[in-house]
């Protein structure tokens, strides 16, 4: 007569309790993803850092820029996210003042900034990866350049409407530690950021 | 031969998966520990945070910064006074303590163990950079919550950020000839990026 468990009712036990447990850890997997987003996404310094640089950026010629080339997107092209630089000789005239107080706050390491991302206010077809006529788009296409932070970032943004949005990625760096930190407005036609 | 119990194998299979588990099971409930423990703080400091960055913010932006100027420490828990000048001529009052801050009749006190700041000598760094017409400037207010058990996850840092054209501020460091009496505020030059740097060098330590 056999005493104690078999290898089978082991594995059986065994499965149940790793079976149970990973339930409750996605249950507080999603709790604490949720707590690293509140840190580290819209965060108040990073906010009013991307309303001064889309004030500098409006004030020069961004917004027939982005107006001009995200509005050209067709089959072949996917321009759903515009990537925008100090050095952009059509939204900064080379050499002027604009363009050096530009690169001496953003291209430095000064405001931590990483990249300046222009979009439109609906992200619905960005992160569905949908062109204008609808096509699904390839993804890796349509987010190229996009680290898997900043993708995880464009996932939490949400509503419909016209106009753009402006999405900064910050790089606060310490010693070897790297930390991400995004913020967004949106930029309305024709007017001011909110 | 009847067999009675587990065999080796069967033993060193479940301790493999007990230990695979347990493994799971001990990440979560650090993260967990840490989590609560910090949130439980953190909360109302961080809103309080928000609505000052907010409040001074808004004042930046609407009525147009014009000039910065020290004013007196009155309370023995004072660390920082500073006095913003608007183009509007209006004025709003900026007092950093031990634990609270105020702003134009607002106060906020920090929950957060203390509001030291690191080092008495950089009470708060302020930069100054005249790009051809046009300055940005900004005031860093760092916390010191060393020893805490908050210390490396909490941002309560305050920063207060500006830029706009040299013609329309009289800030100390300007060019500009026309400015009057401003006091002058201390450790103007650079103090945020030594001050980094400090910082940087204590967390590579």
């Amino acid at each position: 007569m056999k005493k104690g468990f078999i290898l089978v009712e082991t594995i059986v036990v065994i499965t149940f309790l790793a079976t149970s447990l990973l339930i409750i850890y996605s249950s507080f997997n999603g709790i604490l993803v949720n707590e690293k987003r509140r840190m580290y996404y819209d965060d108040p310094i990073y906010l009013y850092r991307t309303y001064y640089i889309l004030d500098l950026l409006q004030s020069n010629n961004v917004f027939n820029y982005i107006e001009d080339t995200l509005a050209d997107n067709d089959a072949d092209n996917y321009p759903l996210l515009l990537e925008v630089s100090c050095n952009n000789t059509a939204v900064f005239e080379p050499g002027s003042d604009a363009q050096i107080l530009c690169e001496s706050i953003v291209n430095t390491k000064y405001l931590e900034v990483e990249h300046i991302y222009f979009t439109y206010y609906d992200l619905g077809p960005l992160t569905a990866c949908k062109n204008s006529t609808g096509e699904t788009c390839d993804r890796n296409e349509s987010l190229r350049g996009l680290s898997t932070n900043a993708v995880n970032y464009l996932n939490t943004l949400t509503g419909t409407g016209d106009g753009y949005r402006i999405i900064i990625e910050f790089l606060n760096q310490k010693g070897l530690a790297k930390k991400y930190f995004y913020a967004s407005l949106d930029v309305p036609l024709g007017g001011n950021g909110s | 031969m009847k067999s009675k119990g587990m065999t080796m194998v069967e033993l060193i299979v479940s301790v493999g998966l007990i230990s695979i588990v347990m493994v799971f099971v001990f990440n979560i409930l650090v993260d967990m520990r840490q989590e609560e423990t910090n949130s439980s703080f953190k909360s109302q400091d961080l809103i309080n945070r928000s609505l000052i960055i907010r409040t001074i913010q808004k004042d930046f932006i609407n009525k147009k910064l014009y000039t910065i100027n020290e004013c007196l420490l009155e309370q023995e828990d004072d660390i920082v006074c500073l006095n913003f000048v608007f183009r509007d001529n209006s004025t709003a009052t900026l007092k950093i303590a031990k634990n609270t801050v105020e702003y134009n009749g607002e106060k906020w006190t920090l929950q957060t163990g203390s509001y030291d700041i690191k080092n008495e000598d950089y009470k708060y760094c302020y930069n100054y950079v005249e790009k051809g017409k046009f300055y940005y400037v900004t005031l860093m207010f760092y916390v010191n919550l060393r020893g805490h058990v908050l210390e490396s996850n909490v941002l309560l840092d305050l920063e207060l950020f500006n830029t706009g054209l040299v013609s329309d501020v009289c800030l100390p460091g300007t060019s500009r000839t026309d400015c009057g009496n401003i006091l002058k505020l201390n450790n103007t030059t650079n103090l945020c990026d030594s001050y980094r740097s400090q910082d940087e060098e204590t967390t590579n330590n």
